[in-house]
């Protein structure tokens, strides 16, 4: 072994005694059975899956955070493209500062974030205020504590993750492409969609992938906005880990959710393939 | 076959104008290149035509068509991208197909019009490729039949051939004036390699901060040049004083090489000091002891495989740079014989 | 053009999407009322005040502190010392390395944390003493590290390492007098969002901490299920106040770059 290994060596003993060998770990834990005198026992149970995967109530509620990780993906997407277009075709300095802004939320932790946000949800918060106070209404507008709140936190919270990769592939795009699409008789919004579009799909797709994953395993955002009225499966395997103390169970839990969610992933990048791009 | 007529072009980027009231025409058929170093607005005037800025004042004319208010894709041209632009997310034949797809032909025409032009750049075999896969000079010719393919009024080239090395770069040259003369499509190609434009163009105009220094023939541009600027950026210069002396009802320079006929006879007193370009060709290295010669001292000698360069030291003081074939013969300090070819001088300050 | 005006006029509207929940949580830090209120009765920083002598929040907020500098000391080093490796391995090589590092960023923070729970419990540790929970943030952080250390060096000529060594440097000179002055300003920002990222993590800390303890976001997290005071927004401006001072400062003092990802 030559000296210049020794660099990779501490983290190679991290990622693998940290996340390699829990990862691991989980998947031996899902499968023992429920022990009344500690976390779990010995020997070997398909209990915990079963468990899970015939009770209906389970599937609605995967359902619930697939539906929620989707609709946030496709709003961050919406919101974010534009963005990301925007601050391509946005010189030097004022880009820096747009871009500041666009990672703001990253340094806001996620609690403050998702409080914010309830000021503004809430059933006294400033949109209800506004709303009845303008007299648009004299109820109370439902905007929180159900999934629309949650999505709309959400979309928040992962926005700069739609748009940075999407930004990186725009960026890196040769704009003499857009020209030579000109130039060969393609209107601004014909070259939008034949040339810009799909040479930013890699970016889209980086980015779909990132939002969908990080919003189907987001707590803290259901659990503010939600106020435990709309369930979703990483607030299930916390009740099951931290208040039930269930550990195979939970174990099973994670493994299904983050198995569909990588299923889901899969088909998403079956559903939008890229020969030219390798 | 399109004739292109540029009158008064200006194009300002702030208070600096990148193009200064620039006027060009050139003749159906005809390959033009705009030549001059970085930053004296050859590309600038290319994106103008192409469309992709829009001129402050001026016209631009094909076929007597001012096509200033049209929009680049309603242009019909082609147009040749330095980075070759070629869309990497389609195969070649996509590329191809790109153009005629915008201009609604039947997909069998298109069909029988890209294998046409692929196999016109001899890349039949690769036409189901992803651009990425291809070598430079490969891109390079898809680049050409993309554009061409479409049967545009003009081709547009902008430093096509900055990107590749030297070898293939000679290569293309040959392909890309070849390809031009059997379409016969009017070409304005944009350098800063002299060589070039001197071996591929029709004309050339020369430019500097945004102006024509000069359009003409390319040994127009090499013989007569206009001033010291374009004298010095074509090739290899010398310069001589001379004095102008009326003989036999001409004019002539009288130089310390002798005495020659002047070029550019008008506009000028005699008796008048001028200044004449003299090409290191023009030159001839022989043996000090000749009758006729003029002695020179080598002041230095650089070696360059087919040729040795030689600077010499006149008897007035004055230097001069000479290209001999072969390795060098003479060395710093020998004493040599100098002597000019017979034809008539061209005079810089005048020509001014 | 009138599609490009349009679409900016868009993307003002979603920066301002991007600022509200930020900027309505100051405004409501300076809130003179007993309740969140819009717009708010008056100004004051009576609930700043309520904060700084809270002591349950100050010591959160010193636990926060002490674990995203631990955090951050530990990623740094590991994060540099691993980005410097793949710099210079052949790419079939880094490219393993670079999706490696980034894994932990990529797989989801909870899963992650209930990994590290069971594994510590396993080993016998628990949470006892921090342990699990700093090895969780060292995770949380490291991609950030070596993200920006990566970016710093993708400009970085290999000659200069081996100019310095041609002038008599040993390589902890050359080290230290050489590639880490050049790497520096990544090496400065990926310590910064380490330490921001740390210092705001929620999963992680929820499901590892020691009984007993809790940092910043917890609290704040136990304290925003029961009450609905300003206070929770003077927390929470406070931590947005610090990350500002310590982005400007550090900007001030190394020139912040921030890396793409």
């Amino acid at each position: 072994m030559n000296r210049r290994a020794l660099l990779i060596l501490p983290a190679a003993l991290i990622l693998l005694l940290l996340v390699a060998a829990p990862y691991l770990n989980i998947v031996v834990i899902s499968a023992r059975p429920t022990s009344p005198d500690g976390a779990y026992g010995g020997g070997f149970t398909t209990a915990n899956y079963v468990a899970v995967l015939t009770d209906a109530y389970y599937w609605r509620q995967i359902g619930t955070t697939l539906w929620l990780g989707l609709l946030t993906t496709a709003g961050a997407l919406l919101l974010g493209f534009p963005v990301a277009w925007n601050l391509a075709r946005t010189p030097g300095r004022s880009q820096a500062l747009r871009q500041a802004i666009v990672l703001s939320p990253l340094l806001v932790g996620i609690v403050v974030r998702s409080y914010g946000w309830t000021i503004i949800l809430g059933n006294n918060g400033i949109l209800n205020r506004l709303a009845r106070a303008t007299g648009i209404t004299h109820s109370i507008l439902p905007l929180m504590y159900n999934r629309l709140g949650i999505v709309v936190a959400l979309i928040h919270v992962f926005l700069p993750f739609m748009i940075m990769p999407i930004l990186g592939g725009l960026q890196n795009m040769d704009p003499a492409l857009e020209q030579a699409g000109r130039s060969l008789g393609a209107a601004p919004g014909t070259v939008f969609r034949r040339i810009v579009l799909p040479l930013a799909m890699p970016g889209i797709q980086s980015g779909c992938v990132m939002v969908f994953v990080l919003s189907i395993s987001a707590y803290v955002t259901p659990v503010l906005l939600g106020g435990m009225r709309v369930k979703t499966m990483p607030m299930t395997v916390v009740n099951t880990l931290i208040d039930s103390f269930r550990w195979p169970l939970g174990a099973a839990e994670s493994l299904i959710l983050s198995f569909l969610g990588g299923l889901a992933v899969m088909v998403f990048l079956r559903l939008t393939p890229m020969r030219w791009n390798r | 076959m399109t004739n292109v007529v540029i009158e008064a072009l200006t194009k300002r980027f702030g208070a600096a104008a990148a193009i200064d009231a620039f006027s060009l025409s050139i003749a159906e058929g005809e390959f033009v290149s705009l030549l001059g170093p970085s930053g004296c607005g050859k590309s600038t005037t290319l994106r103008l035509i192409a469309g992709f800025e829009k001129a402050d004042a001026g016209q631009i004319l094909f076929d007597g068509q001012d096509v200033a208010h049209l929009a680049p894709e309603k242009r019909n041209i082609g147009m040749v991208f330095q980075s070759y632009a070629l869309f990497p997310h389609m195969t070649v034949a996509q590329n191809l197909a790109f153009g005629l797809e915008m201009r609604k032909e039947s997909r069998t025409a298109i069909g029988e019009r890209v294998a046409k032009a692929l196999a016109m750049v001899r890349l039949d075999a690769e036409a189901d490729r992803y651009p990425r896969a291809l070598s430079g000079g490969q891109q390079q010719r898809v680049a050409l039949a993309r554009a061409l393919v479409i049967e545009p009024r003009i081709l547009l080239l902008d430093e096509p051939l900055a990107n590749l090395d030297a070898k293939l770069r000679d290569e293309m040259r040959e392909f890309i004036v070849d390809l031009q003369r059997r379409v016969g499509i009017t070409t304005i190609y944009v350098t800063h390699d002299q060589a070039e434009a001197m071996t591929m163009s029709d004309r050339i105009v020369v430019m500097f901060k945004g102006k024509v220094a000069q359009y003409g023939a390319p040994r127009d541009i090499y013989e007569r040049p206009k001033g010291l600027e374009v004298a010095t950026f074509i090739g290899q210069a010398n310069f001589l004083k001379a004095t102008v002396t009326p003989q036999e009802g001409r004019l002539m320079a009288q130089t310390v090489l002798g005495a020659r006929d002047l070029l550019n006879e008008s506009g000028h007193a005699p008796g008048a000091e001028t200044s004449v370009l003299v090409r290191p060709e023009a030159l001839t290295l022989v043996d000090p002891g000749e009758p006729g010669v003029v002695p020179g001292v080598i002041e230095s000698a650089h070696y360059s495989g087919n040729f040795t360069e030689y600077r010499l030291r006149l008897p007035g003081g004055e230097m001069v740079s000479i290209q001999v074939g072969g390795p060098a013969r003479q060395a710093r300090g020998d004493a040599v014989g100098l002597r000019l070819a017979p034809e008539p001088l061209w005079s810089i300050e005048l020509a001014a | 053009m009138t599609a490009q005006r349009l679409n900016s006029a868009l993307s003002w509207v979603i920066y301002a999407f991007l600022l509200a929940p930020i900027l309505v949580v100051i405004i409501a830090s300076f809130n003179a009322g007993a309740f969140l209120t819009f717009p708010p009765q008056g100004l004051s920083f009576r609930w700043y005040w309520t904060f700084l002598h809270n002591a349950v929040f100050m010591r959160a907020f010193a636990t926060s502190i002490e674990i995203a500098t631990l955090a951050t000391v530990i990623s740094g080093v590991v994060g540099t010392m691993a980005a410097l490796f793949a710099a210079q391995a052949r790419p079939a090589i880094a490219n393993g390395v670079r999706i490696a590092m980034l894994a932990p960023m990529l797989l989801p923070e909870v899963l992650t944390a209930i990994g590290l729970l069971f594994y510590f419990y396993a080993l016998g540790i628990g949470l006892h003493h921090g342990v699990a929970l700093l090895a969780g943030h060292v995770l949380l952080t490291l991609p950030f590290i070596y993200i920006n250390v990566s970016t710093a060096l993708k400009g970085f000529d290999w000659s200069w390492q081996l100019a310095a060594r041609s002038l008599g440097a040993g390589p902890w000179t050359t080290f230290f007098r050489i590639t880490l002055p050049l790497i520096k300003s990544g090496v400065i920002s990926g310590c910064l969002f380490s330490f921001i990222v740390s210092f705001d993590a929620f999963s992680t800390s929820f499901l590892l901490k020691d009984i007993g303890t809790a940092t910043l976001p917890l609290q704040l997290f136990d304290y925003l299920r029961l009450n609905f005071t300003p206070e929770a927004a003077a927390v929470s401006s406070f931590t947005v106040f610090a990350t500002l001072v310590v982005m400007v400062v550090t900007e001030r003092a190394f020139g912040l770059k921030i890396a793409r990802f």
